[in-house]
């Protein structure tokens, strides 16, 4: 990490007190986080280009100071078209939902470098269900790690999810212990289940729960269920 | 109480084996996942709330896991004087009746499942006597433990203390000769001895290549730098296994204590163990050991005064099969990408942070005391002259009983399936059998008394791999295996390599094909050179081992792969 790097982390780090004591080119609350959520309607191929063009015009309303979380409002509200500005605007609207300060303890809970990146993660999906992306940014910021290295640790590993999960989160064995004992079917209907609209579940697969004894195994919000009482339960869940 | 010197866990051993067979009642609980899962949470609550309330003088405490999965929830009692009781499986509703039991020192006969008169699992060890005398005509209907298929033919080396102490009291531990060899190696051994032992009981790699592990100390303790590291791949990524999970969670002061050992050997000072991320339980508990011996002294600096000093820290993987595979593995510790990188350098040379390090798998370690404390040539007596000592074997798939058992190696397949699993339990013959988890070969049923030994399963076609032993009976379509198997590693392959990446993918069509009608002779010869270039250019055994379910699947079961090819003229 380079000094001036380091130095931002740091800022960064204190709640900014007033504009003027954040740097031209940093950013100021969650306009980072909303910057990159109104990026996220555009379509990937374009994302770049916009990117740039986006970020030239921030800079013109920032004026050579901070980038603010107005200025971001501003763009949306007058250069983005409908129906991506309602959408950008909802999303803006729950983005408080974290508090970003249980995050920034967890952070500091951990010092060191990249090597303490997953147990963080670890840490913020047990506090938030998911990984917000207001708190990738801020993890980005403090370590030093690209956002982008950090996303490809939360979408690489299985562990971690980076949208907020519905009211049943699913967590299916498809090991082969319970494929070869009618983990096959349920998760079959579950699937079925899953495509409806308005449907209560997120799915996951994963490759073993680890307890091959009472399989089928299925892991429902965190309970973890095996056999009769794992077929009851989803049947429970997929009539209701 | 803080240990300074070796000679004072002897007054911790009296201590632990004061609660192990207390001068009043205890009771003990199954409380791994697998018991946890099956309702023992409940059952441990409600039996410590009755005997508040009826005021028996009785403890509860919650153990690990004895590799009777298909029981639980298990519970045992131990009364002075009295053999220990193994009773499974307990609901809550019964808790009442057992309790009632106690009191009256009767047996609640058609729960009991076995009677211990004393505990002699390891050849040293002097056994922990329970009964006194003759055994009372109430109890002669249940068998003894050792007169049991489940626990006579077992050899119960690393796994003795699982299911019997808890795993958050370091005193029980100790108790059955725990750090018993961290004090002899630091206070009567050389780390070369250490390392002459362990090369002497030609103890071999638990997780899946059988890479001898003092060679691969003696390579690390040899490479140049004066930081190295230690680090425990509790990763278990293969599906179908779970005993790596129950032992950590039943005994997780053995493991420590085998890192601890391992440090000495090799001249490192900082071990970490790497945990399977949905393995909660055992995380917690390795948490706790490893803070108790830090507490005890037996972790931290300058252990029993030896001038050694060791710390461990323990973490949390992300979740990824590929992170099983050693380098893959310190990528994630370093909070990179689980991706394997090129060898070599091994690890031995550059590992953790670039630095030489041992990456060892848990059984593997927890051999690492036995050898330590008995001698390598001991160990070297047990199993076979090539591959030695026990090795937990968890039996799943279509068995009547799944769970764990630690056998020597050596032991016919057949006799793990037809004494512990007690068949298929549908009735069914058995058709195939799979060791090694999802890189191993299905074998077929003519197969079965291939003995568990590293070298003849990899004639084979198959390997020992970390101990998963999956049994297929008649109903299974063994074409629909290979293609599940297939999409295992189709989900689980990093990308890192092309030829693993695409290949899998490609195998996935071909099957497709093949299960839809259009597959032809072609595709097989191209299935075989797929997998000639995947097993020579992937950078690690997932990728160069993707295509061996489907391969043993054609070779033992040719009928029904080339009775679904596409007829000629059709």
């Amino acid at each position: 990490m380079t000094k001036t790097k380091k130095m931002a982390a740091q800022k960064s780090a204190t709640p900014p007190q007033g504009a003027q004591e954040v740097a031209a080119g940093e950013w100021v609350g969650k306009s980072q986080a909303m910057f990159e959520r109104m990026l996220q309607e555009v379509p990937d191929a374009m994302r770049g280009i916009f990117r740039e063009k986006l970020m030239q015009v921030l800079k013109q309303k920032a004026k050579g100071g901070p980038a603010a979380e107005s200025h971001v409002l501003e763009i949306v509200q007058e250069i983005v078209p409908e129906p991506f500005k309602s959408n950008i605007l909802k999303a803006f609207s729950t983005m408080g939902d974290i508090d970003m300060s249980v995050v920034e303890e967890i952070i500091n809970n951990n010092p060191g470098g990249q090597e303490t990146v997953i147990s963080i993660l670890h840490a913020i999906q047990a506090k938030c269900g998911y990984l917000p992306q207001e708190a990738l940014i801020l993890v980005s910021q403090k370590k030093g790690v690209f956002l982008s290295a950090l996303y490809r640790l939360a979408t690489s590993y299985k562990a971690f999810r980076v949208k907020p999960p519905k009211k049943y989160a699913v967590t299916m064995c498809n090991g082969t212990g319970c494929h070869v004992t009618e983990g096959g079917q349920i998760l079959r209907e579950l699937e079925k289940k899953v495509s409806e609209n308005g449907s209560q579940i997120t799915l996951e697969k994963v490759r073993c729960l680890g307890c091959c004894d009472m399989s089928p195994a299925v892991m429902i919000n965190g309970e973890l269920y095996g056999g009769a009482q794992a077929q009851a339960r989803i049947a429970e869940i997929l009539h209701e | 109480m803080k240990i300074n010197r070796a000679s004072d866990l002897s007054k911790i051993k009296k201590q632990g084996l004061d609660l192990l067979s207390p001068a009043t009642t205890r009771i003990t609980v199954g409380s791994a996942t697998c018991g946890m899962a099956k309702g023992a949470g409940k059952v441990l609550e409600a039996l410590k709330y009755e005997v508040k309330k009826q005021k028996i003088k009785a403890e509860v405490v919650a153990v690990g896991c004895n590799g009777l999965c298909y029981a639980e929830p298990i519970v045992e009692v131990i009364q002075p004087g009295k053999p220990r009781i193994t009773y499974g499986p307990v609901t809550v509703d019964r808790v009442e009746e057992l309790l009632k039991s106690v009191k009256t020192g009767k047996v609640v006969q058609d729960l009991a499942l076995a009677r211990h008169d004393e505990e002699a699992y390891c050849l040293n060890i002097a056994p922990l006597k329970y009964a006194k005398g003759k055994v009372p005509a109430s109890l002669a209907g249940i068998k003894e433990y050792r007169k049991q298929d489940f626990f006579k033919n077992q050899l119960k080396l690393v796994s003795k203390n699982a299911g019997t102490i808890s795993p958050s009291r370091i005193e029980e531990y100790i108790a059955l000769d725990g750090y018993a060899a961290l004090g002899k190696v630091l206070t009567e051994m050389k780390p070369e001895d250490v390392i002459k032992e362990v090369a002497a009981s030609k103890l071999r790699g638990r997780g899946g290549a059988g890479f001898p592990t003092g060679l691969k100390w003696q390579a690390c303790r040899s490479a140049a730098g004066d930081k190295k590291y230690i680090v425990c791949n509790g990763s278990e990524g293969d599906p179908e296994i779970g005993m790596h999970r129950s032992f950590l969670e039943s005994d997780p002061h053995a493991v420590i204590e085998g890192m601890a050992i391992a440090g000495f050997a090799v001249g490192a000072d900082a071990g970490y163990i790497y945990v399977n991320d949905r393995y909660v339980v055992a995380l917690e508990r390795l948490e706790e050991a490893s803070r108790q011996a830090e507490q005890a002294g037996l972790l931290g600096s300058n252990i029993l005064g030896s001038g050694f000093s060791f710390s461990i820290k323990v973490k949390r993987g992300g979740g990824a099969y590929v992170c099983g595979e050693e380098t893959a593995l310190l990528n994630a510790l370093e909070g990179l990408s689980g991706e394997p990188r090129p060898r070599p350098p091994y690890p031995a040379q550059q590992g953790f942070l670039g630095k030489p390090t041992v990456v060892n798998n848990l059984e593997t370690l927890a051999n690492i005391p036995l050898i330590a404390l008995h001698g390598g040539k001991w160990f070297a007596k047990i199993g076979t002259a090539s591959s030695t000592g026990t090795k937990i074997v968890a039996l799943s798939g279509a068995v009547a009983q799944p769970g764990w058992v630690e056998v020597p190696l050596g032991t016919p397949v057949r006799t793990i399936i037809e004494t512990f699993g007690k068949g298929t339990g549908t009735g069914k013959k058995v058709k195939a059998f799979q060791t090694g988890g999802p890189s191993g070969g299905v074998l077929p049923a003519s197969l079965l008394n291939i003995k568990l030994d590293y070298d003849q399963l990899t004639r084979a076609g198959s390997l020992l791999g970390s101990g998963g032993l999956l049994v297929m009976d008649e109903g299974t379509d063994m074409l629909d295996m290979a293609r599940f198997l297939t999409d295992f590693f189709a989900d689980e392959t990093c990308g890192k390599c092309s030829t693993c990446r695409e290949g899998v993918k490609r195998l996935q069509e071909i099957i497709d094909s093949i299960m839809q009608g259009y597959g032809t002779r072609e595709h097989l010869n191209l299935v075989k050179r797929l997998a000639a270039a995947m097993a020579d250019t992937a950078a690690c055994a997932l990728g160069k081992t993707a295509a061996v379910p489907f391969l043993s699947v054609l070779k033992h079961f040719p009928k029904e792969v080339e009775g679904r090819l596409l007829k000629k003229g059709a």
